[in-house]
C-alpha cells in the first residue's frame, strides 16, 4: 500500500518551475528520507506532498484520495507537517502549543473537541514533553523545543507525518533523540514518516526508503543500500567515501568521506 | 485554575468599567449626580446628563473597546507586539478620507463619516499590507517599517489638506481626538460596529489564534491563513474606521491595552478578547474623564492625553518586565 503517490508533479513558485514532471510512491508505515544537495528541491517537494504549497500540474494521492480537492481540515487530519523553523511566539506554553494542533478537530459554533484533552495529553507523553507542559517555548532547549513541535504534529492523530530537517540546529544527542522518537512512533503507532535529512549516515540508519533528489529530479529511490552507492555519492554529492555495511541490518555507513570539489 | 484567574480578571474589569462609567457621567464642567438620569423633574442638569454626558460616556467606552480589539488583531496578524492601527497608518487613512470627503463637498453626517473613514482605513491598510507582503507571507519588519512611514506620510497629508483649506478648527476634534460633541446617533453606529466586530472575532477565534504561526505551519494545522488574514483586516478597518469617525485619531489604546492584558494574563488571542475589550473601554472612559475635568472648563486634547498616560504606563510595564527577566 502506498500512503502517498505523486504523479507527474511540476512544482515551483510563480512561473519558475523547480521540479518538473516527477513521479513517486511512498509506502505506508515506512520511514522515507528525502536526501539531496542544498537547493535540490527537497523542501519544496515535501511541502507540495502535504498540500501546503500548491503544485503547478500533476496530482498527489493521499491514501488514494486526491489531495487537491481535500478540504483543509481533512487534510490536516491525514498529514501532519513540521516546518524547518516554525515561527511561534516565545511566551506560548508547551501545553497551549500542543492544544493549537487540535484546530482541525474543532467543530460547531462552540468549537467543541470531545477527545481533545486526552489526545493532547497522549501526544505530550509520546513526544516526552508532558513534564514541560507549563514551560514557555523560549525557555526550552533546542531538543525540547523540537519535541514540543513534534507533540503538536502528533496531536493531529494523522497516519502521516512529514518533517523538514527535524534535526537541524541540534547537537548529536538530541538529533539521535528526535530520530529515535520518530522511529518509535513509526513502530508503535504505525505512522508513515517522511522527512528531509542532510546527514546521510543517519538517513541510512533510520530510513526504510530513500529518495534522492538532484536539481529538481528524483534520481534514485530504494532502500538505503540501493541508493547510497559510491557512484551516486560522487555524482550527486561530489563526495568519495568508503562504504561499510552494518553487520546485522545491512544499512550502509560512509567512512572517511572527502569532497571531490576544490574550494 | 487558569479559567478561574481569567474569570477573576474579567470580573474585576467589569466592576472597574461600572465605576469609571459613573465617574465619567458625573464629571465635567460641573459635577452632577448620575441619579439625575432617572429623576422625574425636568431640569437643565438632567438634560445635560441625557443629551450630552450619557452619549459621550457610551461613545468613549465603545471606542476604547473597538480600538483595543483592532490593536489586538493587528498585533496577532503581524506577529508584532508594537503594531497598532494608529502606528500603521490605518487611523490616519480614515482621517485623511474624512477631510478629503469634506473638502470634496460630502456633508459629514454620521453615516457619511462612518463609511468615509472605513473606506479610508481600508485603502490605507491595503497599501500597508502590500508593502509588507512577500512570497513567504507577511514580513513583520516590512509591515511595521512600511506602516510607520506610511502613517507619517498620510498624517502629514491630512494636516496639509486641513491647513490649505483652512479647516483646522472644523476638524479640531478629528485632529486632536475627543468625544465632546458625541450624539446618540453616533453611539448607535458604534454599538452596531462593536457588535459586528465581536461576532466576526468570536466566530473566527480559533483560526485567528493560529495566526501567531507562520503561514506554512498554520496551513498544516488546517487553517486558511489568507482568508483569516482578510477577515482580521476587515475587523481592523471597521473598528478603526468607526473609532476615527466618532473620536478622531487616538493613539496608544490599540497598542497599550493589548500589551497590558498580555502582561497581566499571557494567553492566546481567543481567551484575551474579553479582558482586552473591557480594559479598552475602562481606559478610554478614564482618559476622557481626565480630559474634561482636569482643567475644566478647558478640554484637554484626548489623543495627546491618551499617549502621555498610556505611554507612561506602558514604559513602567516594560521596565518592570525587564526587571522580572533579569531576576530569573
Amino acid at each position: 500500500m502506498n500512503a502517498i503517490v505523486g504523479q507527474e508533479l511540476t512544482i515551483g513558485y510563480g512561473k519558475k518551475t523547480i521540479i518538473q514532471k516527477q513521479s513517486l510512491k511512498i509506502a505506508t508505515g515506512q520511514i522515507t528520507g528525502l536526501i539531496g544537495p542544498n537547493g535540490s528541491g527537497k523542501s519544496m517537494l515535501l511541502k507540495a506532498l502535504c498540500g501546503i504549497n500548491p503544485i503547478i500540474s500533476g496530482s498527489v494521492l493521499i491514501n488514494e484520495q486526491q489531495l487537491a480537492t481535500m478540504p483543509n481540515k481533512m487534510r490536516a487530519k491525514m498529514i501532519a507537517y513540521l516546518a524547518q523553523t516554525p515561527i511561534v511566539p516565545g511566551d506560548l506554553t508547551v501545553l497551549n502549543l500542543v492544544k493549537m494542533g487540535r484546530y482541525a478537530f474543532y467543530h460547531g459554533l462552540m468549537n467543541r473537541d470531545e477527545s481533545g484533552k486526552a489526545q493532547v495529553y497522549q501526544a505530550m507523553v509520546a513526544a516526552k514533553v508532558d513534564d514541560l507542559a507549563n514551560r514557555r517555548i523560549d525557555s526550552l532547549s533546542g531538543g525540547q523545543r523540537q519535541r514540543a513541535f513534534i507533540a503538536m504534529t502528533l496531536v493531529h492523530n494523522s497516519p502521516i507525518i512529514m518533517l523538514d530537517e527535524p534535526t537541524t540546529y541540534l547537537d548529536l544527542t538530541h538529533q539521535l533523540g528526535i530520530l529515535n522518537l520518530l522511529k518509535e512512533l513509526n513502530l508503535t503507532q504505525q505512522k508513515t514518516v517522511v522527512l528531509v535529512l542532510h546527514d546521510l549516515n543517519q538517513a541510512a540508519q533510520y530510513c526504510d526508503q530513500l529518495l534522492c533528489i538532484q536539481d529538481g529530479r528524483i534520481i534514485k529511490t530504494g532502500t538505503p543500500k540501493e541508493v547510497l552507492t559510491a557512484s551516486l555519492l560522487a555524482k550527486t554529492f561530489q563526495v568519495t567515501a568508503d562504504i561499510t555495511y552494518h553487520s546485522a541490518r545491512q544499512y550502509p555507513q560512509l567512512q572517511d568521506y572527502e569532497t571531490l570539489v576544490q574550494s | 485554575m487558569k479559567i478561574a484567574r481569567l474569570a477573576r480578571l474579567n470580573l474585576l474589569l467589569v466592576i472597574l468599567l461600572i465605576v469609571v462609567f459613573i465617574l465619567n457621567l458625573a464629571g465635567g464642567v460641573h459635577w452632577y449626580a448620575p441619579s439625575l438620569l432617572w429623576q422625574s423633574q425636568h431640569t437643565l442638569a438632567q438634560q445635560i446628563m441625557w443629551s450630552i454626558r450619557l452619549p459621550r460616556a457610551l461613545a468613549a467606552a465603545l471606542v476604547g473597546a473597538l480600538l483595543a480589539l483592532s490593536g489586538q488583531l493587528m498585533q496577532t496578524l503581524s506577529k508584532n507586539p508594537i503594531a497598532d492601527p494608529s502606528i500603521l497608518g490605518v487611523n490616519a487613512g480614515a482621517m485623511l478620507a474624512l477631510m478629503l470627503g469634506s473638502v470634496a463637498g460630502i456633508t459629514l453626517s454620521v453615516i457619511n463619516t462612518i463609511w468615509l473613514s472605513i473606506v479610508g482605513a481600508t485603502l490605507a491598510f491595503v497599501v500597508v499590507l502590500m508593502l509588507a507582503m512577500t512570497r513567504q507571507g507577511l514580513d513583520p519588519l516590512r509591515f511595521i517599517l512600511g506602516g510607520t512611514v506610511f502613517s507619517g506620510f498620510v498624517s502629514c497629508l491630512a494636516y496639509a489638506v486641513s491647513l490649505l483649506t483652512n479647516t483646522t478648527m472644523q476638524f479640531r476634534n478629528l485632529l486632536v481626538g475627543g468625544f465632546s460633541d458625541t450624539t446618540f446617533k453616533q453611539v448607535i453606529f458604534l454599538v452596531v460596529g462593536l457588535f459586528v466586530v465581536t461576532l466576526m472575532i468570536t466566530f473566527n477565534r480559533k483560526s485567528l489564534t493560529l495566526m501567531v504561526f507562520d503561514d506554512a505551519t498554520a496551513r498544516s494545522l488546517g487553517a486558511r491563513p489568507g482568508l483569516t488574514r482578510a477577515i482580521g483586516a476587515l475587523v481592523i478597518v471597521i473598528s478603526a474606521g468607526c473609532s476615527v469617525a466618532v473620536a478622531g485619531n487616538i493613539g496608544f489604546v490599540g497598542l497599550g491595552i493589548p500589551a497590558i492584558i498580555h502582561y497581566l494574563h499571557p494567553d492566546s488571542l481567543e481567551r484575551n478578547i474579553l479582558p482586552n475589550l473591557l480594559l479598552g473601554a475602562v481606559f478610554m472612559l478614564l482618559i476622557d474623564f481626565v480630559a474634561k475635568t482636569l482643567v475644566a472648563p478647558t478640554e484637554l486634547p484626548l489623543a495627546a492625553l491618551s499617549a502621555i498616560c498610556g505611554g507612561a504606563f506602558l514604559l513602567i510595564v516594560i521596565a518592570r518586565e525587564g526587571q522580572v527577566l533579569t531576576d530569573e
